[in-house]
């Protein structure tokens, strides 16, 4: 063969293999996707162990988020039962939790447990290896940020020993429901785009949260003289809240903790609707009723699950100025 | 003119070397030939494998998965080259795209082919999966479309042994040229318990 000829051959196949792999490692999105939280419980720290670029050093044989579904993928260390939380909120339109242990062999690629969220706005949020039957949601079933998705486990191909991680990736929802999809460019609220070997701390929504969102007034009242009136807070964490528990309660420093107000002749005030869906705005109604001695009083309110916890104290009250 | 003369002798090069690329591929896998059977004496069946298609070794495993399940054979059209290409890149995705498997797994409850096809432990749960009873092979059968582990699946129950036939077509971008979807539906429907 002629050594031009061979040298061009040469180049062409340089070329074609830096196109195939073009091809395969995704197209940087636009802007990364956003409104994510880290994918475990608030106050938790895990290492990042993999993660989005690691096209570059595939490229050197090391790494495994090299083609469509895996370049924007994050791998994190988490360990066998702990708990992975929804970094996004969404339905769950993916559920494999049937089975017990993984491998680096690629002959386990189609025995990983992995959940699926669509966030309802073109992308889906996936969690891989899950452990045996540890899926803490339903298929079908909605469920809010920072809502537990599973225990971390190592079931379908992880490498090492025994190789438990939260594979994490978003990529556009197929219209399906099934097909492998490219993930995208992602980057959570309190990380950004996480660098390998980093273990930021988890801000992603508890149980129980709540913000004060208005209701607290200034009102000047006669000797037994009524007003309505009605706190507001919004449902922060990712579990609803039921009528039965939900309340704003006393908690100091007038009256005190648990201390019926002299405003309201109670220590707690019930939610009004029958369910408050995360996100939603609780509504707590009540009455100020004038003392019969003159003076400044003021009634301080703090939201709390009874019988569970109380939520934020962000030093809420209403004051009645008795003339 | 001089501008697009490297462009033009690119494009070229690049069709030449996809034209010698598919040449080398359809080498490597030998001619298609017609039908053969593959009996498994392990996990009691047998399929029928059109021409070029073959039982893979690196993607079968007979390992309990710490569960019911025995093990499994997957089918290829790649050849065994072709195959350890793919997994060192793009990676076992695409190894695993445009394949047939049977899985068996034990039943010692006896659950029936529609019960364990629509149990989210047990099969996996997909939004928009559509299950339909059917028979395969004269057995009472539970057929699964575009479910969470498999685009076809058939569940079949034999005495305390749970079958799962299926295919997975999942990835196009990642299929071998030569398999059809017609290949993998023949796979499946040739299954056959064996006595």
């Amino acid at each position: 063969m002629p050594k031009r000829l061979a040298s061009a051959l040469r180049g062409s196949v340089v070329a074609l293999c830096v196109l195939t792999r073009l091809a395969f490692v995704g197209t940087p999105a636009q802007a990364a996707y956003g409104g994510l939280r880290l994918p475990f419980p608030p106050g938790r720290a895990y290492v990042v162990t993999q993660t989005p670029g690691a096209y570059q050093s595939c490229a050197r044989g090391a790494g495994s988020h090299c083609i469509g579904n895996d370049v924007w993928a994050y791998d994190f260390g988490l360990r066998i039962g702990d708990q992975i939380a929804a970094a996004h909120s969404g339905t769950v339109i993916r559920y494999v939790a049937g089975f017990g242990i993984g491998s680096c062999d690629p002959a386990f690629r189609n025995d990983a447990n992995y959940i699926v969220l669509d966030h309802g706005d073109g992308y889906s949020s996936i969690y891989w290896h899950i452990s045996y039957a540890s899926a803490s949601v339903a298929p079908g079933e909605y469920v809010a940020q920072g809502h537990p998705i599973a225990d971390a486990g190592a079931a379908g191909i992880v490498c090492g020993n025994p190789g438990d991680h939260l594979h994490f990736a978003v990529e556009p929802t197929p219209a399906d429901g099934v097909s492998v999809q490219r993930s995208v460019q992602l980057r959570f609220d309190e990380a950004g785009e996480p660098a390998a070997g980093t273990a930021a701390v988890s801000a992603n929504r508890p149980r129980f949260s709540a913000t004060y969102v208005g209701g607290s007034e200034w009102v000047v009242l006669g000797n037994g003289e009524r007003r309505a009136t009605a706190g507001l807070w919004r449902n922060t964490g990712w579990e609803s809240w039921s009528q039965s528990t939900s309340r704003i309660g006393t908690f100091g420093p007038e009256p005190a903790q648990d201390q019926p107000s002299v405003l309201t002749g109670t220590n707690r005030v019930g939610q009004s609707q029958a369910v408050v869906a995360p996100d939603q705005v609780a509504s707590y109604p009540f009455a100020l009723v004038g003392p019969s001695t003159p003076g400044i009083y003021r009634v301080y309110l703090r939201p709390v699950i009874d019988g569970i916890t109380w939520m934020e104290d962000q030093g809420v009250f209403w004051l009645v100025d008795r003339r | 003119m001089r501008r697009f003369t490297p462009f033009a002798a690119f494009v070229a090069a690049v069709i030449a070397i996809a034209v010698i690329g598919a040449t080398a591929l359809a080498a490597s896998r030998g001619p298609l030939g017609p039908t053969s059977a593959y009996v498994s004496q392990t996990l009691g069946y047998d399929v029928q494998l059109p021409g070029g298609w073959r039982r893979s070794t690196v993607l079968s495993t007979l390992v309990h998965n710490g569960t019911l399940k025995v093990g499994h054979e997957v089918f290829t059209i790649r050849s065994a080259a072709d195959e350890t290409g793919v997994l060192n890149d793009p990676g076992p995705g695409a190894a695993w795209s445009y394949v047939a498997v049977v899985e068996q797994w034990r039943d010692p409850a006896g659950w029936s082919a529609l019960a364990w096809a629509t149990d989210p432990l047990l099969a996996g749960w997909a939004q928009g999966q559509v299950v339909e009873s059917t028979t395969i092979d004269g057995h009472v059968a539970a057929k699964v479309t575009n479910g969470p582990r498999f685009s076809v699946a058939y569940y079949v129950q034999d005495a305390g042994r749970m079958f799962v036939v299926g295919y997975k077509v999942d990835a196009p971008d990642w299929k071998p040229s030569a398999a059809t979807d017609a290949d993998l539906r023949a796979i499946v429907a040739s299954f056959h318990v064996s006595p």
